[in-house]
């Protein structure tokens, strides 16, 4: 199918109509280098960071199914919130050196 | 330096090079946008997300397949339709009107006649007026509409035909 009635030629026009009423000039070349490299960097943080995570969070996973298959779902149990606790303590200490300062 | 080095080079992590690839495709990315989505204020934004993700998805890029701005319009395409499935359909009825406004104020405000057929584009459902632009303006073929989209090459086909059949509608009540 194509326009014909409506002219494709009138389709044109109108979006051609749009390209003029919104003219504007390209950001200069620095301005997309500086793009770049920012969002470079900003990638470079989130892949750090997702890192850290991943790296902080697999030998605690590693520990928990060792600590399941050494002593059993019981004194996995138990330890799990001593474990979680002293993970948040730093978060939590942080938290609060904020509020205070 | 021809495009193909450019984009050699910007694999190569080559900054200058990837700067260049989009300095000079902004102006077609950003056109390209204000055509689909009728506002050049989520064009700009739109443009700048689909640079962050051509970064992103550099190493994936295959000349062999597409051209650099048939890749850049890939992924414009696909942010702009992600973007309307985040936000109401009637707030985005209403930017889309907004907008319109301001562009046909422009128009007038340049002595230019305002074309009717873009308050018809304007009131189509995205999902439609996105396939008419790429085929009638963009020369696109369906097949490629299709894989640019994610969608059934005989489902564009119909939006395609839908599309016209209201536009012709709303240009007769016109």
């Amino acid at each position: 199918m194509n326009l014909h009635d409506i002219d494709e030629q009138q389709l044109r026009d109108a979006l051609d109509q749009l390209d003029r009423l919104t003219h504007q000039e390209p950001p200069s070349s620095k301005w997309f280098a500086s793009f770049v490299t920012e969002q470079l960097a900003e990638q470079k943080r989130k892949f750090r960071r997702d890192l850290i995570l991943f790296l902080s969070v697999a030998p605690i996973a590693i520990l928990l199914t060792m600590g399941t298959l050494a002593y059993g779902i019981g004194a996995v149990l138990i330890a799990q919130p001593i474990v979680l606790g002293l993970i948040s303590l730093p978060v939590v200490l942080r938290r609060r050196k904020k509020v205070d300062g | 330096m021809d495009e193909k080095t450019l984009i050699a080079l910007a694999k190569q992590g080559n900054t200058d090079a990837l700067s260049e690839l989009f300095r000079s495709h902004y102006t077609m990315l950003r056109g390209y946008l204000i055509k689909i989505s009728l506002s050049p204020e989520l064009a700009e934004d739109l443009a700048q997300d689909t640079m962050i993700k051509a970064m992103q998805k550099l190493q994936l890029y295959d000349p062999a397949k597409s051209s650099w701005s048939t890749w850049l319009i890939t992924i414009a395409s696909r942010l702009y339709l992600d973007h309307l499935r985040k936000v109401k359909r009637d707030r985005q009825l209403l930017e889309e009107e907004q907008s319109l406004r301001q562009l046909r104020w422009r128009a007038q405000a340049s002595n230019e006649e305002w074309h009717e057929l873009l308050d018809a584009l304007g009131s189509l459902d995205p999902n439609l007026r996105v396939p008419i632009i790429m085929k009638h303006y963009y020369g696109f073929s369906q097949e490629e509409i299709a894989a640019i989209l994610e969608v059934p090459s005989g489902t564009i086909k119909s939006r395609i035909h839908n599309g016209i059949e209201r536009i012709r509608k709303e240009m007769s009540e016109r």
